[in-house]
């Protein structure tokens, strides 16, 4: 070669080696790579397949829902700190009647031991009024927890709340020395029970809550009906008394008429209580203080192997978490690892083809 | 024997008969080699671009279909400006080529660097290219200077100019190509047997 620069010789025979070794009989093998294009390789090799596992195991981890231990406790669960106020399983929710509601019917008894009169017709009591009064009973009882230290002042929240809704405690006891409590019966007229109820709560943590609603319009209906029955015969009675024309007569009649006054006693006595459970209702509140947490006393420090066994154990767990995280994590990367490799090995043909076409 | 053949005819050649490529080499290694010195000024770069243009042309003959007269030379030039166009956007030389033949990096010798000076007659060009490094900025007259006149390793370059060092090749490669262009507007650089 006519050039007295030597490193164009030394090149020259560089690519004459290169050609010699293309042209050797063992096929025209290419050239092996030099070592240090082969460890390249290995780096680039190790570097994908290191984000390929770690990849298949942040993938896997998420599929698996965090490992396979965890659980998902409180999914589709109310956490054990909320309570349900609705109470007992008896729970009635107390509802308004609307006025045109008509209650079942009752079966209705006569009175016990009154003879039906003798042949006579008995004057049947004029018909109930149309659209009777709804008449029901209401009851709760609240169950409430207090700070330790407030009972005392939460009682007598309770008294005067009761007071400010027209009502009055009916009866009432306390107890306790380093935690107290106590209870009250109330009662306050039934048109400011839900009020009085919602006031009430508002006193400390519900515990339990039951709220009963008995509907007893019928029974008071009854109750008016009979009454009026009695009184019509009691009235029957008093005249053919004044008109008995014998002695003996009037003693039976009299007889009769004693039994019919105790009847119309027995039912005024029972409309009075009826009208006194509907017209004031009754709420059985109890109130006590809550115990300070204790604190758990912390376990005992366990020996040092015991922590061991118990780190090693936690280790061959999270071993095989990893592991299964990163098997499930492979079956959802490899897939798309494969297209990806495609894309990419399509890529790098066409710009291949691309630079030799415009080399040529 | 291969004195008769044209470029076109020893590279077609010389897919089946490599030591034909032995001959398209001698006859175009010198111009290539005076190509890049004048490109970059830089005669261990020129060199290095020369031996890999020649090994990637080597590797890539199969490939080369004459299309008209001269496309040899034009195929290797192309092949030529694409490793240079590497060079200035990486601030390095690619060696894939030399690494696929096995052919070694070599250093070029103090004798060489004179020679290649002469070959690119780049004497010529110290007054055009001291205007040029004057019309620099501050930044890319140190990095040139850093890098070119005291021939400090890129990593220094960096420390010295208070960048990375992907800065600092930066800001050699754009330094060296204004002084290319601002030399190629003064002095043409039409020699003969090199292609534009």
């Amino acid at each position: 070669m006519k050039t007295e620069i030597r490193f164009l010789q030394e090149l020259r025979e560089d690519l004459a080696k290169a050609a010699r070794l293309e042209s050797e009989p063992s096929g025209g093998r290419s050239p092996r790579r030099p070592r240090r294009d082969r460890r390249r390789v290995l780096q680039v090799v190790g570097a994908v397949a290191g984000v390929v596992v770690v990849l298949s195991g942040i993938v896997g981890y998420v599929a698996t829902g965090g490992g396979s231990g965890s659980s998902k406790a409180y999914v589709g669960s109310r956490p054990p700190h909320e309570r349900s106020i609705e109470g007992d399983s008896d729970h009635r929710v107390l509802g308004r009647l609307s006025p045109g509601d008509h209650p079942k019917a009752q079966p209705s008894s006569s009175p016990a031991g009154v003879p039906p009169a003798g042949g006579a017709p008995v004057p049947t009591a004029p018909p109930e009024p149309a659209g009777a009064q709804v008449k029901v009973i209401k009851t709760a009882r609240l169950e409430l927890e207090l700070e330790k230290g407030t009972f005392k002042e939460r009682f007598s929240e309770a008294l005067r709340i009761a007071d400010t809704f027209g009502g009055f405690v009916q009866s009432s006891s306390t107890g306790g020395d380093k935690l107290r409590f106590g209870g009250m019966i109330l009662r306050i007229p039934v048109g400011d029970f839900e009020d009085a109820l919602a006031a009430l709560r508002g006193l400390g943590r519900v515990e339990r809550q039951q709220v009963n609603g008995r509907d007893v319009t019928q029974e008071f209906v009854d109750l008016e009906a009979r009454l009026r029955n009695a009184l019509v015969e009691e009235a029957r009675l008093r005249a053919f008394l004044r008109e008995a024309p014998t002695v003996e007569a009037s003693l039976k009649v009299n007889q009769v008429l004693s039994q019919v006054e105790l009847e119309i006693e027995r039912l005024r006595g029972e409309l009075r209580y009826l009208e006194d459970r509907t017209d004031l209702s009754t709420i059985d509140l109890e109130l006590a203080e809550k115990a300070p947490k204790e604190e758990e006393p912390k376990p005992p420090a366990q020996p040092t192997h015991e922590t061991f066994g118990g780190a090693w154990r936690k280790a061959v767990d999270g071993f095989f978490g990893v592991a299964t995280s990163v098997v499930v994590g492979l079956g959802y990367v490899l897939p798309l690892s494969v297209v990806l490799l495609l894309a990419g090995a399509i890529i790098w043909a066409l710009a291949r083809l691309v630079r030799s076409r415009i080399m040529a | 024997m291969f004195a008769e053949l044209d470029d076109d005819e020893l590279l077609s050649l010389a897919a089946r008969r490599p030591e034909a490529f032995g001959a398209f080499y001698e006859r175009h290694a010198e111009a290539l080699l005076r190509f890049f010195a004048r490109r970059t000024l830089d005669p261990d770069v020129a060199a290095d671009l020369t031996a890999e243009t020649f090994a990637e042309a080597f590797v890539s003959r199969m490939r080369f279909r004459v299309r008209f007269a001269g496309g040899a030379v034009a195929w290797l030039y192309a092949i030529g400006r694409h490793q240079l166009g590497r060079f200035y956007r990486r601030g390095a030389v690619d060696a894939r080529a030399r690494s696929r033949l096995g052919i070694p990096e070599r250093e070029v010798g103090a004798d060489d660097y004179e020679r290649i000076e002469e070959l690119a007659d780049l004497a010529s060009l110290r007054g055009a290219i001291a205007d040029a490094y004057r019309s620099l900025s501050a930044p890319q007259q140190d990095a040139v200077r850093l890098r070119v006149v005291e021939g400090r390793p890129y990593d220094e370059v960096a420390r010295e100019l208070g960048s990375t060092e992907e800065a600092a090749r930066a800001r050699v490669s754009r330094g060296l190509r204004r002084l290319t262009e601002a030399l190629e507007g003064q002095a043409p650089l039409a020699v003969r047997g090199e292609v534009p």
